[in-house]
Order: C-alpha cells, then structure tokens, then sequence
C-alpha cells in the first residue's frame, strides 16, 4: 500500500493498528471562536461509536470535518490508514464514509430507487435501465434489512421505513462507516426497536457505526464504546459496559455553575397562570404547573421533550386535547393566539426569523406589531405613539440601530431578538412565553434578555423561559421545571438548584 | 480624547444618514420624474399632447385601470394576488347595465354592483385563507367562473341603450377634472390613507411579510384576507360601472387583460409580489405611465404591437433597476 503523505508530514501515514478512521488533534475555529480544541476520534471495524455532547460541544463540526464539508485549521484524518489532511468529498464515496442526517435528505416525490441510486442510477443506451436499478436497490434495502417495492413513492412510506431507506441508500455506495445524526428523532418507541436489531445486522455485516444521540438510554442499549464531547474538547471515549448513567450524563453536561450577576428576587404575587393535566399526544402528556407573579419559571429540557409544543398549547397555538389552564384564576381554554394576547400572553418563538420578526418592515413596526392595535384609536394607528413606544422599547433592550425606518432584516441578530421580545412589553401583558430566546444570539445580547426577563418579574409579570441549555436558565429563573420525553419530570427552587439533580431528571 | 472619537462618529453618521436621504428621495422621486419626462418628450413631438382634450381623454383612460391596480395592489401587498379583477369588471359592467336598461335607478345598481364585487372578492379571501389554495390559483379559477358567468347572463351580447343621465356621469367635469379621474383620485386617497394610517392597512403589510409572525403577534390573518380581496371586489366592481357609463354599454368581455395591466401598474408602482411593498400613490403614477405610453402612441401613430412591446420592456426595465438598487444597498 502507497502511503501519500498530503501535509508534508513525514512518517504519519503509517496504518494504526486496528481503526478505520483516526482523527487526530483537529482543530477548527470559526471566525476566531474555537469549535473544535483538538479532538481525538477514532473508529473501530464492527463497533457501534456514540458520540455524545451538547448542542455546541463540536458533534457537527467533527462529522462535517470527517464528511469533508469542512476542511479542519489543524490536525489529521488517516481513513484506513492513509493520511488526509481533509477529507475531499469527491472521494467520501471511495473512502466508505456515509452519513444520514437527521432530516433524511430523501427526495419524497420520486421513488425509493431513484433515492438509493440517486447519482448513480444505471443507464442504458442513455435511459435509466430501470431493471438493474431494481437489482441494485433490492440488494440495498436487503443489506438494510427491509423488503419494499423500488417503485414506491418515498412520502408514502411511514417514517421509520424512510429511515431505512436513508440507510440503504448510504450503504449502496459500500459504506463500511455509517454516520447516524439523531437517527431515532422521529421514531416511534417500537421502531427504534426495529432499528437496533438492523444496526446490529450490519454490524455483523462488518459495518462501522458512528451513533450521534441525545438519548442515553439507546447509548446503553446498542454502542460499545462512547466518545463525549463538551465545548470543542474531547472528555473522553470509553466502554460503554465500563459506564454509568450518572457518569455519562456528568461528562456530557460538566459542572454548571450558577451565575448570580443578572439574578434580582422578586416579590411574588398570586397566581397568575396554571395548568392541570394537560395532554397533546405525542407531545406531552399529563403537564401540571402553576406560577406566580413576580415570577421567571425556567423550563428545561432536551431537544425534543416537547417544551415548544406545551407552550404552544398554552398560547393556543397547538390546541391541548385535554386538561385545564386558569388565567388569574379563571378558567381559560387557549383557543387561538389573538384570542391569548387579549387576555395578556404573549409568545416568543423559538425560530425568529419565520415566526418572529416581520422581515422587510421597519424596526418601529416590528416593534409594535403585537400592540398597534390596541393603540389605536377607531381602527387608526397612532403613528407618533407608537414612534415613542418604539423608541422607548429600543432604549430598554439596548438595541443598536441607525433609525427607526431601518428594516429588521439589517439588524444583527441580537438586536432582532432583542426587538422580537420588546414587542410583547406592555402593560397588558402578564405572561410571557420565551422559547429558546437566545438561541443563535451573542452574549451581550444574551444578559439584556435575562435582564428584562428579570424586569418583568420585578414588573409583577410572569415569565416562562424555556430552553435546552442549563446554564442560562440557572441564572435566570427563581425556579425550574424539567421535562423530558413530554412530561415533568423534576422541579426545582433556586436555593435547591443541582445541575446534576437537573439533567438527570432531563434524562429521565 | 473621548470627545473627539465621539464627534468623528456623528460626524460620519450624518454624512452617511445624508446620503442615505439623497438616494431614498431620488428613489422616491424616480418614477414621477420618469412621468413627467415622458410628458415633457410627447409635448415637444406633438403639442396636441398638453391640449385640455387630449389630456382629459388620457384621464378617463386611466381611471378605470387605475382603480383595479389599486385593488391589485391591496392584495399584493398581503403577498397574494388577483387574477379575477378583469373578470369582476366585468360582470359588473353587464350587469349595471342589464339594471339600468331595465329602469333601475343608479344607487341601487351602485349598490348591487358593490355587492356582486364583496362576494366575488370574500369568496377568492375564503378560498385563498381557509381552503390555502394558492392566491393565484385560487383567483384564476373564480376569474374563469366569473367571466363564464357574464357571458352567460348577458348570451356574450353588448348591452346597450342605457339611459342618458347614466351615460353623461362619464362626460361630467367636477373642478375641472373629468369625473371619472376624480373618481379616481378620491378612491386613491382615501386607499393611501387607509394602507398608511389604518389598523387594517397596517394588517395587510404585517401579513404580506410574514404571516406567521402576524398570526403569532395576534393578528387577524382571516378578516385581514377577506378584507384584501373584498375590497378589491369592490373597486373592480366600481371599475366596471364607470367603464359603463363611459361606454354608454355593458361589455361581457370588458376588462380582458386588465388584471395583468394592474398587476404591472402596481409593479412599475414599486409594488412587490414578495409582499409588504407597495404604494397606492406609486400604483396610480404606474397606470399613468402606461396609459401615457398607449396615448403617445396613438397620437404619434406608433404601431400598437409596437406599444405592447415598449410596456413590456418598461415593466422589466423598472423592476430590473428596482433590484439593482436593493443589491446595491
């Protein structure tokens, strides 16, 4: 075997005992942030390879890095043994890498061949041979474990059997390593099932695995050996059957500590917004909670344990199938947003830029678009009100902008989010539904947000922050309540906050 | 020393802020200079271009489009769109006058027509809000049935023989102004205060931006539809009774092509099919434009074919500089 050495290193290309794919001390920055600190990651033949971490750890950067989407500052790549600088896409293919994102990919409108072979559809005097298409794709579906018609429309399949499709087509090319992003995201709990017992075929079959995961318990239910990332480092990678819960979810977390910078108590009101037994299946099932005024409740959980959907529900955008919310003590079925603004919530969601902001509109407008009408008068916007309004609002949350006619879309996207959440002050409104409010925004921004949330509660309003990173919602909220899976599974005050308490009961 | 960074960084602002002002006035200016040069030109090749008959002419020819672009731009400005404005002139042209020849007095087939125009216009809302059939699917289908429609109920015959007092609503001057452009300029006032000043008009841009965001922010998306689409039922109906009375005829295949003229008024206008953009003022100053080409090009005794050409060619060229100036900022 030919060993080139790309970098100019001498002698590295060597084969490294057993392993097919050796990443050693990459290193990646973007625009002088480090995603990646020089992370070791290596691949066995026949293993099953968690790779564990938080959103942020550097799981994506280190498979776009292996999928060659990006080329890494530092370090190197040996796939079976040959050294890479980085990994050329062209040649993924060749070299047996294959991943299936979490999304899928598929093309829903064409048939489950045209999705195995997509690229590499067989052709005859120029037209696709559809009879060795056939061919190629049932030895595909076979290898993957599942029988299905290659002309089948893909959207008709059931989600579980897109899944295996996905995977087909990452094995038609003869992948020996199979990238799984989340792969079980969209799976019913019996699928998953129908899942494992595939991977472990393949397996068998001598295919590598890389399992990208949130969920514990499947990291303990099908990998042999773990590798944990946490903010551009690698933690470690050990024996799955050497592990414990407790000592995964630590790794995976690390110690959080509380910040007290921003944190002010409030006083405490009556109740202002309870929920009892509400249900939205698949989504959650079963939700209690009460907060008061003067309160910022911090609801933790997971990507996927259905925080997004409760709020929803209670803004009534998603309607609850069943249970009770009270509104300051009286009954109130959330029926349609408008229909909750009137009566004092307002809503912040998570994707900011298709259900947050007004794109191409003012920043003024922006920022009175949940109030312009009840500023009116007999069906005419006040203009100049609302000009003060806004400016007032701007001088609050700190936003940076050159005037009040400039477009949203040209502010960065702090100052956005910083607008976004603005809109909802008012004195109307008594409840607040903060969806990942800080997702994707710098830290600068970040503290205004947690200031005004904190504001709000000194206002006697109340404030539900809801996001999947602990340590924010650890300096923000008087109290937490963790949900996993679509159900509360833990509550917690501020003097009893325990981030391993915590995310154990997200794990849960 | 913090006090100079301090001055320098005014300094630069208001220099920046003045250009900014220059270029969005020249912006704003551009397309009322481009009318008016276009005037300018026709009067030097032919002085019979500024004469009072000539011009009055121009204005009744542009009134009744000009009013169905300003339908047409309500509902683009909520990012939707309305094939079936022509269809709706229309019908409500045979049928003011199938009323009127029958001895119907005027305010009551005003009054009919507006109806006809509400129900045409809620139905093309429903189907677009409730049924989420695209805006230009949805209305090219209501603008097929409505034309069916007319050439049903008048046999695809002229109607003609209204009564006098009808057809001399046309030949009317109020202030010096033909009747029908006074028409034309109310109706564009009371729209550009409504979008401008207006809950509803404010409504029509939150949706046309993004309509998830006004839903969540508490907007009614379902009235707000209805009521784009409705009242540019209403215009185009009211379009049609004046095309009426200035033919002294109802035409079963009035208004044929006239949802496309509006859209590219509108357009030329500085309307946007993306949405959120639009003026009514600039709407009105588009249909100008374009009647300004059509009347130059009778009275300089251009080739019609050629005219079409030249609209088409204007529509692209507007929209075309239109996004350069965007690239460039």
């Amino acid at each position: 075997m030919s060993v080139t050495t790309l970098n100019g290193n001498l002698k590295e290309g060597v084969i490294i005992g057993t392993s097919l794919i050796h990443m050693d001390k990459i290193v990646k920055s973007f625009n002088g942030t480090y995603a990646l600190k020089g992370v070791d990651f290596e691949v066995k033949p026949g293993e099953i390879h968690a790779l564990l971490g938080e959103n942020g750890a550097g799981k994506s950067t280190l498979i776009k890095i292996l999928t060659g989407a990006y080329r890494p500052d530092k370090g190197k790549i040996l796939v079976n043994g040959k050294s890479h600088s980085f990994i050329p896409v062209k040649e993924l293919e060749q070299l047996g890498i294959s991943v299936v994102y979490q999304d899928l990919k598929l093309a829903p409108g064409v048939s489950v061949m045209e999705n195995v072979l997509m690229g590499n559809l067989p052709k005859k005097y120029g037209m696709v041979d559809y009879q060795k298409g056939s061919e190629m794709t049932n030895k595909a579906l076979k290898k993957a474990g599942i029988n299905l018609n290659p002309s089948t429309l893909v959207k008709s399949l059931k989600i579980a059997d897109q899944e295996i499709v996905a995977i087909a087509k990452a094995l038609s090319k003869d992948a020996n390593v199979l990238i799984l992003d989340e792969p079980t995201a969209l799976l019913a709990e019996d699928d998953v099932q129908r899942l494992f017992d595939i991977l472990r075929e393949l397996v068998k079959k001598g295919v590598s695995i890389v399992y990208i995961s949130h969920k514990i318990e499947e990291v303990f239910a099908i990998c042999n050996r773990a590798t944990v990332l946490r903010d551009g480092n690698k933690i470690w990678t050990k024996n799955v059957s050497d592990l414990s819960n407790d000592e995964l979810i630590e790794a995976i977390s690390g110690k959080v500590h509380r910040n007290d910078d921003v944190y002010t108590e409030s006083q405490l009101g009556d109740e202002a917004i309870s929920v009892q037994g509400l249900n939205h299946k698949p989504y959650y099932s079963d939700v209690s909670f009460q907060i008061n005024k003067g309160e910022v409740v911090g609801l933790f959980g997971l990507i996927g344990a259905g925080k997004s959907e409760l709020l929803k529900g209670v803004f009534g955008e998603m309607k609850a199938q069943s249970g009770k919310v009270k509104l300051n003590g009286e009954a109130f079925k959330p029926k349609s947003p408008s229909d909750s603004i009137k009566r004092g919530i307002g809503f912040v969601p998570e994707d900011r830029t298709t259900e947050g902001y007004l794109p191409r509109m003012p920043i003024h407008v922006n920022a009175n678009v949940a109030t312009y009408r009840s500023f009116s008068k007999k069906g005419f916007i006040r203009g100049g009100f609302e000009r003060e309004h806004a400016l007032a609002l701007l001088e609050d949350f700190n936003v940076k902008y050159s005037s009040l006619e400039q477009h949203i879309d040209g502010l960065s996207g702090g100052n956005q989010q910083k607008v976004v959440v603005a809109k909802w002050i008012h004195p109307n409104t008594k409840v607040l539904l903060l969806d990942e409010p800080t997702a994707g925004i710098d830290v600068g921004a970040r503290r205004d947000i947690f200031k005004i949330s904190r504001k709000l509660a000194d206002e006697g309003k109340s404030v539900i922050y809801c996001s999947s990173y602990l340590p924010e919602i650890m300096e923000v909220a008087d109290r937490i309540l963790v949900m996993s899976d679509g159900r509360i599974t833990g509550e917690f005050d501020r003097e009893s906050f325990d981030d391993m308490a915590i995310m154990k009961a997200a794990y849960k | 020393m913090e006090k100079t960074s301090t001055t320098v960084g005014v300094k630069s602002y208001s220099e920046k802020k003045g250009t900014l002002k220059w270029n969005a006035w020249l912006s704003k200016a551009s397309l009322p200079l481009v009318l008016l040069a276009m005037w300018v030109v026709m009067f030097f090749l032919n002085p019979n271009f500024l004469s009072v008959d000539n011009l009055s002419n121009l204005g009744r020819q542009t009134a009744i489009i000009g009013i169905v672009a300003i339908a047409q731009t309500l509902v683009i400005i909520t990012k939707g769109i309305d094939l079936s404005v022509g269809a709706t002139l229309g019908i409500s042209s045979v049928i003011s006058a199938q009323l009127l020849v029958s001895g119907t007095s005027v305010w009551v087939t005003i009054l009919a027509i507006i109806l006809v125009g509400l129900m045409i216009g809620v139905l093309n809302g429903m189907l677009v809000y409730d049924a989420k059939i695209t805006p230009f699917i949805a209305t090219l289908g209501t603008m097929t049935i409505v034309r069916g429609a007319t050439l049903l109920t008048s046999d695809g015959r002229i109607i003609s023989g209204l009564p006098s007092e009808v057809t001399k609503i046309a030949e009317l001057s109020i202030l010096g102004i033909p009747s029908l452009l006074f028409i034309l300029l109310i109706i564009a006032v009371l729209g550009a205060l409504m979008i401008r000043y207006t809950v509803f008009g404010r409504n029509l841009f939150s949706i046309g931006s993004s309509e998830e965001s006004a839903r969540l922010s508490g907007v009614n998306v379902r009235i707000t539809t209805y009521g784009a689409y409705g009242i540019a039922g209403v215009l185009s109906a009211i379009a049609g009774f004046l095309l009426t009375t200035r033919l002294a005829s109802g035409i079963p295949t009035a208004g044929e092509g006239y949802e496309l003229d509006a859209i590219a008024s509108a357009v030329i206008g500085g309307a946007s099919l993306f949405g959120a953009q639009g003026s009514i003022i600039g709407t009105v100053i588009g249909s100008f434009i374009m009647s300004t080409l059509r009347n130059a090009g009778n009275l300089l005794g251009i080739q019609p074919f050629w005219l079409q050409i030249a609209i088409g060619v204007l529509l692209l060229a507007v929209v075309f500089f239109d996004q350069l100036q965007k690239r460039r900022s």
